[in-house]
């Protein structure tokens, strides 16, 4: 069994994405006063989380060799890891083991399309989801006037770079631990959640200083410090190490190259399981 | 049947392991350690074909393997043993190609988007269907009528009925024109004029289109007025495969003799009397065994008998009663 | 008109059963329920150890000692579910469940409650105490600063279910009356929750005085209150004493609010 890797239809990438456009579109212009409330919330909501590094950050004039314009600018990179996840990867399309635990796969499988263009486009919803995106990049607008970072080619390169393999890294993790649901639904039903969750929280603090396997877990195993503090202790210069803006990147190709045949393994279990779960929680809402 | 067969199962078997859960703490803390599985065999080799143009209905008790059968057919399930070809697809390996000419209606679960309007949903569908713009429209018109589509289109779909999503998601099943229609309990809830209408409209594409349905529902009733064949499917087996006149025959099924009288009930020796209900004695008998002149005979006998009417049984009575003989032997 | 003995044993084993389905539908799936405990107790440990970054490189003698705010992490961390009490009545008004729970002879908000109770049993087995045993190998004193620490701790947990139960209903209702969503509701309090109950982060290391206004507020009673109860930062009596107040508070409007939003809650879900 495959997942269908279909690379011909890639050219339909565009047009799915411009569906989703319409479709998000559609729904903020029918309810704007919602809108503007579901906006305000994740603008304020999401950068929360990472929040009190900036509050600690700021009582104790930065923490370890970080700045505190540093940390701003880490948590700001943060909620733009997040917002790009809330406007390309929502309708619980990242948090696949929701699905997955509540017998709502099925719902893909009968799409005529490859299974990665389903994962790909279905969640994309720039409007609604697109606050913390914008409060993300504002926030990290601002530590970088703060900082006074050369505006180079270079540097935007690797920030571009580093921003989506650290995406990818989120992606992949909470995928490779969805994987769980396959074989137990109940309980995997909301691991991708306990994931992002400890992710998203953990990504926010500067992790210098953290040794030994911890230190090597945290860039590894459970890559908390890939989803913000590895590539920006190399863009905002707490790292001098040239290959700092390599390792994100790498990692990223690596988890992709590990989750993919991972989740393929739990989608053949589920082809031969099913599931005897149904709920339309969540679904398409 | 026309050409190649739309749906071929061959030996199919299908097994799901269950875990067994606990019911008091120590069982729990027990099964913690030394989890217990237990084995359900929901299609013990099914052989079953369904020609080109069939509406086929798959009844059966409940976890006789229905929904398992239909979830294979549409590629969601794959079997432990055996071949399932639908459209000749693997609908598993063949799933983007297969289900491009599928339409799947699951009852109770919609494919409708929640917080967008009908018409939204649609449109996502044509996207991602690939469905040319003439193709839709055309489509889309003749569905809209037939299932009336016109007072739902810009509603969202948390505010429809279950009716009205019902109507809608059997539209967008088939706004594709598929080529094989999977219906999983799709009356499921509805009233009786929801009821009516999907059946009425299945007829109607079978007959204009040529579509394959098979459909799986306890509402035989109405399905009688539609599928030109019944399968049921008894403990993961077939355990019968022909059109509904021939399950009328089975020995056991029998016909109704309904009695209206002066008031009094008569006993008839070659007939069970199964209830009286509007002043009307209502018996059951089996006419190779039992000559309905002879049954008259005797009830008049007895009493008045103001009017005579013979009836086959609901279908739903004959269905029981298989299942019950099922159940007991 | 007062519930007889036998009424109140009645009502009892009602809950009863009903925490005992929780807490075993929770443990269903075996081991694999205990992953989720797994990251659970890696975010803690890497919080732990941030902890000691921050220490080696700022002089925090005048704020804290390193001890005390890993004291203060570690159990943050084990009753992190019980500092932040919640209910399925969201979901449950979300997904038209509450139907069923209004046909039920148990209140709706006990019901809630019961079923939040049974998911703590295991979440208490398997996170909860294995967490304050391994803290000696993990390099955490997890004893409290003293007996009346400890023993204080115990009501002051309560009280911060307590008002975390309040919290849960305040938001319930809040849904009920604006048509916001359940995915909303939980967002913004587990924002708030990771921001200004001090559960992640003592409200003492909060810059600009921030600290001191938000120990005023029922969030801080949350979390805040009964951990510097446990770790004996600040005055036990003074801690508990506002809590109760907020206890009161909060539940009496809560309570009063969600009186209120009942009628309206019957044609609201599915």
């Amino acid at each position: 069994m495959t997942m269908g890797l279909g690379l011909s239809h890639l050219s339909r990438v565009p047009a799915r994405l411009a569906l989703g456009f319409r479709m998000d579109l559609a729904f903020v212009l029918r309810s704007p006063a919602l809108t503007i409330y579901y906006l305000a919330i994740d603008a304020l909501l999401i950068p929360a989380v990472g929040g009190a590094t900036f509050l600690l950050a700021e009582r104790l004039a930065g923490i370890g060799p970080w700045s505190d314009w540093q940390v701003l600018f880490l948590l700001g990179y943060a909620t733009t890891v997040e917002g790009i996840l809330s406007a390309a990867f929502t309708y619980n399309v990242s948090h696949i083991s929701r699905r997955i635990g509540r017998g709502q796969f099925d719902h893909l499988l009968v799409q005529p399309q490859p299974l990665w263009l389903t994962l790909a486009t279905e969640g994309f919803a720039p409007i609604s989801g697109g606050a913390a995106l914008v409060t993300g990049i504002a926030i990290m607008t601002w530590a970088w006037t703060g900082l006074g970072l050369p505006l180079t080619l270079a540097w935007t390169g690797a920030f571009a770079v580093n921003l989506l393999s650290s995406v990818c890294v989120v992606l992949a993790t909470m995928f490779l631990w969805s994987v769980v649901a396959f074989w137990a639904p109940v309980a995997g039903e909301e691991i991708s959640m306990n994931v992002h969750d400890a992710l998203g929280s953990l990504g926010t603090f500067p992790l210098d200083g953290i040794g030994g396997a911890m230190g090597v877990g945290l860039v590894t195993v459970f890559p908390a410090g890939l989803v913000a503090w590895m590539p920006v202790r190399a863009l905002v210069g707490v790292s001098a190490d040239p290959w700092g803006f390599l390792l994100t990147p790498a990692a990223a190709v690596l988890m992709f190259v590990i989750a993919v045949p991972t989740f393929a393994r739990g989608l053949r279990r589920y082809r031969q399981t099913g599931s005897s779960r149904y709920s339309a929680f969540g679904h398409r809402r | 049947m026309n050409g190649e067969p739309a749906v071929v199962l061959t030996g199919v078997w299908k097994s799901y392991r269950q875990r067994e859960r606990g019911s008091t703490p120590s069982e729990v803390v027990a099964r913690l350690f030394r989890p217990r599985f237990r084995t359900i065999d929901a299609l013990r080799g099914i052989d079953l074909t369904i020609g080109r143009g069939e509406v086929v209905a798959v009844a059966g008790p409940n976890g006789a393997g229905k929904s398992t059968t239909v979830k294979l057919l549409s590629g969601l399930l794959a079997p432990d043993r055996g071949t399932v070809r639908a459209l000749g697809c693997d609908p598993v390996r063949d799933r983007v190609r297969f289900v491009a000419r599928t339409g799947v209606c699951f009852g109770q679960r919609t494919e409708l988007w929640w917080d967008h309007p009908v018409a939204s949903s649609f449109d996502w569908k044509r996207v991602v269907w690939n469905i040319e713009r003439q193709d839709y429209d055309r489509s889309l018109a003749v569905l809209t009528e037939l299932l009336g589509l016109a007072d739902i289109w810009r509603t969202p779909a948390r505010e429809l009925s279950l009716g009205q999503k019902m109507r809608a998601d059997l539209a967008l099943a088939l706004l594709p024109e598929p080529e094989l229609v999977l219906l999983d309990e799709p009356t499921l809830g509805l009233d009786v004029l929801a009821k009516r209408q999907v059946l009425e409209f299945c007829r109607a594409i079978n007959e204009a289109r040529g579509v394959t349905i098979v459909v799986t529902s306890h509402d035989l009733t109405d399905l009688e007025a539609l599928a030109s064949r019944i399968v049921m499917v008894h403990k993961g087996e077939v355990a019968f495969d022909g059109p509904f006149s021939e399950l009328r025959a089975t020995p056991g099924t029998g016909r109704r003799l309904r009695l209206r009288t002066d008031g009094l009930r008569p006993v008839l020796a070659g007939a069970r009397f199964l209830e009286t209900r509007d002043g009307a004695h209502e018996f059951s008998y089996d006419p190779s065994v039992t000559s309905l002149p002879a049954l008259l005979a005797e009830a008049e006998a007895q009493v008045a008998v103001v009017d005579v009417e013979t009836h086959r049984p609901p279908i739903d009575d004959v269905i029981a009663g298989l299942y019950e003989r099922w159940r007991t032997s | 008109m007062k519930a007889s003995p036998i009424e109140i044993v009645r009502s009892l084993r009602r809950y009863r059963e009903t925490v005992w389905l929780a807490s075993s539908g929770a443990a269903g799936d075996g081991f694999y329920s205990v992953l989720r405990y797994a990251i659970r107790f890696v975010r803690l440990l890497v919080l732990l150890s941030v902890w000691e970054v921050v220490f080696a490189s700022r002089d925090l003698a005048g704020v804290a000692a390193l001890g005390t705010v890993q004291t203060y992490t570690l159990v943050a961390g084990a009753f992190g579910t019980f500092l932040d009490a919640r209910t399925d009545l969201g979901e449950a008004i979300w997904d038209g469940r509450i139907a069923t729970w209004f046909v039920a002879p148990v209140p709706v908000f006990g019901h809630a409650i019961a079923v939040m109770m049974g998911r703590w049993i295991p979440s208490f087995g398997a996170f909860t105490l294995p967490v304050l045993l391994a803290a000696p190998w993990i390099g955490v004193d997890a004893r409290p600063a003293s007996l009346v620490a400890g023993m204080l701790f115990v009501p002051s947990l309560a009280c911060s279910v307590t008002i975390g139960l309040a919290v849960d209903l305040l938001l319930a209702s809040l849904m009920v009356a604006t048509g916001w969503s359940v995915w909303d509701m939980q967002r913004l309090r587990t924002a708030l929750g990771t921001l200004l109950t001090g559960a992640v982060i003592p409200l003492a290391f909060f810059p600009w005085g921030l600290g001191a206004i938000l120990a005023w507020t029922p969030l801080a009673a949350m979390a805040s209150a009964p951990l510097r109860i446990y770790t004996g930062d600040g005055d036990a009596w003074n801690l508990m004493a506002g809590q109760v107040v907020w206890v009161v508070v909060m539940g009496g409007a809560s309570i009063a609010i969600w009186s209120r939003m009942r009628e309206r809650l019957v044609g609201y879900g599915g």
